[in-house]
């Protein structure tokens, strides 16, 4: 045998929380997850793969429900044919009271521990190494100077941690491209970052971070999913297959001009795809200039949309429609008012400082004509 | 503009009160009760209207000025304005204020003005609100000092003296809403959304704290129940060995058993075919011998043993009697011959001679005859005797003879039978004389066969013994196989079985206890809120926190920068206040007092020009401050106005606290001011009067003679 199928996935996160949703959401994020799990799982069943990679932060925390490893536990099982090979990464780092060690796992589960150690899969001519954290930060490289024993094999490594330049520092397990290319891998199946950058090689080590298989929040955006296919020696046929339950969007829509909730809500709904609307989640920033009579309250916009939407949430970065130049002018409070508020905003540098002065703008002027300050 | 008439129909204690007022400087003289304070709540109530929320009387002017009888109160008063137009503010009060009516009529048209609010008049003509009004212009009685009113309007007004662009422009009111945005985010009583958040956070991070120490007691029972279960299979494993050797024992028995059972059974077998040896020895041509065949045949050999010896003997005796009988008969005949021959012959010749003789001689011989006849049937009865004797002998031989064969047919029959009998096993051949031995064999071998069944079934009782309840069929897979292992013989098995009974007893220990941990794990966080819930909940109210912080942060901006503004505007309009109070201060105070800083909360620094030093204003006596104030207003006054837009100054006993040199300076400073400005002083102080008496063109009204307006006279 010269070929062998795997997936390769990573980050799962299980049981993060949802803090940017609401509780009943946030529970549903949850199930959402172990569905994605379930929909690699069936993935493995349908593919028939021989291998499947878990590069780690398989569970966010030391806390995970007892449903969750129930499940985790039960989908192993179901593919008992398939080696699991997981390696724990800073999120779900190996001790004594992880659920590595405390849980039983089906035998067709090997969990990797802080030293390197492999396993010989003579059957796949493959031989498995595998490294894991054991603390919540690893600030040396696992694999420093690490060798394949017999480059006969198919070796593969899976792997948590941070691809970095030489000399650069990270608190989770800092690997370099020479760590990487000295390694005589075949394939090195990465996790920690959570989006997918493509395969790429160095020497004659192919190696990928497949990302996360379902976003976890606005940070993590667009197509999720694994790595699958078939490995071999100088022969790596992988494709990244999505396998995200929802998607996270967001967007910039521009209301310059309106004046009712109803136009602003028409807008929004104008630019996103009605199928797009139930099953994704949103986070939209209101742009463009409005008038400084009409303030907008995102949290009326956000239940009127409630109805329609999987998820939104509306950020207001919508400027008032004020003649800043003329009013400058102005001798007057308000003149004054602007003219410096506006110096500040130009001598600001960094992205959030813009925004709070914005905001104080706005504060400001909705103060000098007499307007009570509403909070959300 | 100018008040030209205070027309009060009723009002309080006043009672169709007619004043006319002038220009220049009005002084309105009353004693104390004589209405002074009713009418300047006319005033204020005609220009303003009547507030009637306040519940203490004496705050509550509708209370305190409705006549007592049920009345309205109403009245009119009389104002010109700048463009010499005059109106007239006509108003009744009701109890409530939806029963009040308020007009402004145009004097000359008799038409409501359209461009003055009757509700509250006083707004349009003055450009003040009630409060900025009472605050500037209407001085009330020891109500000199000057702060900062509702509606900011003065300083709205002072801040807007360049540019009067933006009258809506509040400096203090648009602080207050960004200061109160900040109250409501945080403040000092802990009812802000942040530190409700806050609390929110830190209740959840107590929760988390529990709930975590849960989580790690959870977590240490399962390590615990980890190890519970491995000692659990090492018992089991323990007890399985136990049961093994247990079984082994056990089977070692059975081995043995079988082997004991065994080494019967093959007696057995051997008996029983040695049995069969003999079973077949007694078949002969089909037919088996058994003992009561041979009991038979014994009984019937027996009695013809018996026979042929009785036989035997009556052959015997038969012989003997023969012989005897034929001795007998010999002797019998030959008596026969010899004595009844004999007799025979004597008894012949006897009758021969008797006949002869008895012929010959004598008849009488004749009888001689009879006893040859008697000498003959003597002989011949002695002759039929014996023959009878000897025919009797010969019937006793005969019967002998018969008997004797009858006996021999009966042997015979005996004989005959036996051999038929023998015959189907032993066939024709065999003779009777055979017949006993072999009958002996036969019962030889019976008894043989009897004594090995006899053991046969001893031996078969202690197999089945052995057996007792056993399958046999068991023993013998179990002996098959037995894998004859060394056993340990030191430990005896009541040894093995208590420690397996220990062994279990500890097991069940351990499986409670692993149940109980479980138990424990399972029902710990058992509705218990999710780590991750409260995780959620808490990074929720961060984030929350934040996002008010940030929104504190621009707040806080937009406060300093309206500071900022502002202080750039007070630069602007500043100075010339100061300029303005200064002034009017240094001729109120003859020059004591001239320059002064005010701020934007109307506190006032003021440097003291003898002794070159600046004082907070607290460190001055009541009369200096009230000169202060009165200076301060007069000057918002002056500022706040154009100066082609005066204003009647009202003035309530605000010179009660000044000593004589400083009364003369500030009526001299207010006489001055009167040729530009109406200016309407109350006063129960007859100092007052006594001094103005002194200057031209002021016109008195003494309140204190029977209400009635009138001028006052030259001499008091």
């Amino acid at each position: 045998m010269n070929k062998v199928k795997i997936l390769h996935c990573a980050d799962l996160h299980f049981d993060t929380p949802f803090s940017e949703l609401s509780r009943n959401k946030s529970e549903s994020r949850k199930e959402d997850l172990r569905e994605t799990f379930g929909t690699i799982i069936e993935l493995v069943k349908k593919e028939k793969v021989g291998i499947l990679f878990i590069s780690g932060d398989l569970f966010d925390n030391k806390r995970v429900m007892q449903t969750t490893l129930d499940y985790i536990h039960k989908k192993f099982l179901e593919i008992s044919d398939t080696k699991i090979f997981l390696c724990p990464g800073n999120h779900d780092f190996y001790d004594h009271k992880s659920f590595y060690h405390t849980m039983k796992w089906p035998s067709n589960v090997y969990i990797f521990h802080e030293k390197i150690s492999k396993v010989n899969l003579a059957e796949l001519n493959t031989c498995v190494y595998g490294v894991g954290f054991s603390k919540s930060y690893e600030r040396k490289s696992l694999i420093e100077n690490f060798c394949v024993d017999d480059e006969s094999y198919i070796n593969m490594m899976v792997l948590h941690g941070q691809v970095v330049q030489k000399g650069q520092k990270s608190d989770y397990n800092p690997i370099t491209i020479e760590d990487i290319g000295r390694s005589r891998l075949d394939y090195l199946a990465l996790g920690h970052t959570h989006k997918y950058t493509g395969i790429e090689s160095v020497e004659n080590t192919f190696f990928a971070y497949s990302g996360c298989p379902e976003g976890r929040g606005f940070d993590e955006l667009g197509e999720k999913g694994v790595l699958i296919g078939e490995l071999g020696k100088g022969y790596c046929h992988l494709r990244f297959q999505e396998t995200s339950k929802r998607k996270y969007f967001v967007k910039k829509i521009d209301i310059s001009e309106t004046r009712t909730y109803e136009e602003i809500i028409r807008k929004i709904n104008d630019q996103i795809e009605n199928s797009y609307k139930k099953t994704h989640l949103y986070k939209i920033h209101l742009i463009g200039e409005i008038s400084e009579k009409f303030s907008i309250r995102t949290d009326l916009i956000e239940q009127k949309l409630k109805e329609e939407f999987y998820f939104i949430k509306i950020i207001d970065d919508t400027q008032m429609i004020l003649d800043y130049d003329a009013l400058e002018k102005e001798f007057s409070l308000k003149g004054i008012f602007i003219r410096n508020m506006r110096e500040k905003m130009y001598q600001a540098c960094d992205e959030q400082e813009k925004k709070r002065l914005l905001k104080a703008l706005k504060f400001g002027i909705k103060a000098l004509e007499g307007e009570g300050i509403d909070l959300l | 503009m100018m008040i030209k008439k205070i027309s009060a129909g009723r009002f309080g204690k006043l009672k169709d009160m007619d004043i006319e007022l002038k220009k220049g400087l009005n002084v309105i003289y009353g004693e104390n009760e004589a209405g002074k304070s009713t009418l300047q709540a006319f005033i204020k109530a005609m220009f303003y209207g009547m507030d009637s929320k306040k519940k203490k009387i004496r705050e509550n002017d509708r209370k305190r000025f409705l006549p007592w009888n049920e009345e309205n109160a109403f009245g009119s008063i009389y104002f010109e304005d700048n463009h010499k137009n005059i109106y007239m503010i006509q108003r009744t009060f009701g109890k409530k204020k939806k029963e009040d009516e308020s007009r402004v009529l145009d004097v000359v048209t008799g038409k409501a003005s359209n461009h003055i609010d009757p509700d509250k008049p006083g707004v349009d003509i003055f450009g003040l609100g009630e409060d900025a009004f009472e605050k500037t212009t209407f001085v009330r009685q020891l109500m000199c000092q000057v702060g900062k009113d509702g509606e900011d309007e003065i300083m709205k007004r002072l801040s807007n003296l360049q540019d009067s662009g933006d009258e809506d422009v509040s400096y203090h009111k648009a602080l207050e809403h960004l200061t109160q945005a900040k109250k409501d985010l945080i403040n000092g009583r802990k009812t802000g959304k942040i530190d409700q958040l806050k609390e929110n956070y830190a209740n959840f991070q107590g929760q988390w704290g529990q709930r975590m120490h849960l989580q790690e007691e959870n977590s240490e029972d399962q390590i615990l129940s980890n190890k519970k279960i491995e000692e659990k299979q090492l018992l089991e494993n323990r007890i399985k060995d136990l049961e093994k050797e247990k079984r082994h024992r056990k089977q070692l028995k059975i081995y043995k058993a079988y082997k004991k059972l065994m080494v019967y059974k093959g007696e057995i077998k051997e008996l029983s075919q040695e049995k069969e040896t003999i079973s077949k020895a007694l078949h002969f041509n089909g037919h088996v011998v058994n003992q009561n065949f041979i009991d038979e045949m014994k009984e019937k050999h027996t009695i013809w043993i018996q026979r042929k010896n009785s036989y035997k003997e009556g052959e015997d005796q038969k012989r003997g009697l023969q012989t005897r009988i034929e001795k007998k008969l010999k002797t019998l005949n030959r008596k026969l011959q010899t004595h009844s021959n004999t007799a025979m012959m004597l008894g012949a010749i006897t009758i021969i001679g008797s006949g002869i003789m008895g012929w010959m001689k004598n008849s009488s011989l004749y009888g001689i005859s009879v006893l040859g006849f008697l000498m003959c049937i003597y002989a011949f009865m002695q002759r039929k005797n014996i023959t009878n004797n000897i025919e009797e002998i010969k019937k006793e031989i005969a019967c002998m003879h018969k008997d004797i064969q009858g006996e021999k047919d009966a042997l015979n029959v005996l004989e005959r039978e036996m051999i038929e009998k023998i015959k189907p096993f032993c066939g024709e051949n065999m003779k009777i004389d055979e017949v006993e031995s072999w009958m002996h064999k036969c019962s030889s071998k019976l008894n043989d066969q009897r004594a090995l069944e006899q053991k046969i079934r001893s031996l078969e009782e202690i197999y089945k013994a052995l057996l007792y309840d056993q399958d046999v069929e068991n023993m013998k897979k179990v002996y098959e196989n037995f894998n004859n292992t060394k056993i340990n013989e030191t430990i005896d098995e009541e040894e093995i079985e208590n420690t397996i009974k220990n062994q279990q007893q500890i097991l069940i220990e351990r499986e409670k206890e692993i149940k109980d941990i479980e138990h424990r794990i399972k029902t710990r966080l058992h509705e218990k809120k999710s780590l991750v819930a409260i995780e959620e909940e808490m990074e929720r109210s961060k984030k929350k926190i934040e996002e008010y912080e940030e929104i504190i942060a621009s707040l806080e901006i937009a406060s300093d920068i309206l500071k900022d503004a502002f202080k750039e505007i007070q630069r602007s309009f500043g100075p010339r206040l100061n300029k303005t109070v200064g002034d009017i201060l240094s001729s109120i105070t003859d020059h004591k007092y001239e320059q002064l800083k005010i701020s934007e909360e109307y506190e006032i620094k003021i440097k003291d020009a003898a002794k070159n030093q600046i004082k907070e204003i607290e460190y001055f006596s009541n009369g200096t401050l009230d000169q202060i104030y009165f200076a301060l207003r007069l000057g918002i006054i002056q500022c706040i106005f154009d100066k082609d837009f005066s204003v009647p100054f009202i003035l309530d006993d605000a010179f009660v606290q000044y000593d004589e040199r400083r009364l003369d300076a500030v009526l001299n400073y207010l006489y001055q001011y009167a040729k530009t400005h109406q200016v309407i002083l109350f006063t129960c102080q007859r100092r007052e009067i006594v001094r103005l008496k002194e200057f031209s063109h002021v016109h008195m009204i003494n309140l204190s003679q029977g209400l009635i307006q009138r001028v006052f006279p030259e001499v008091l």
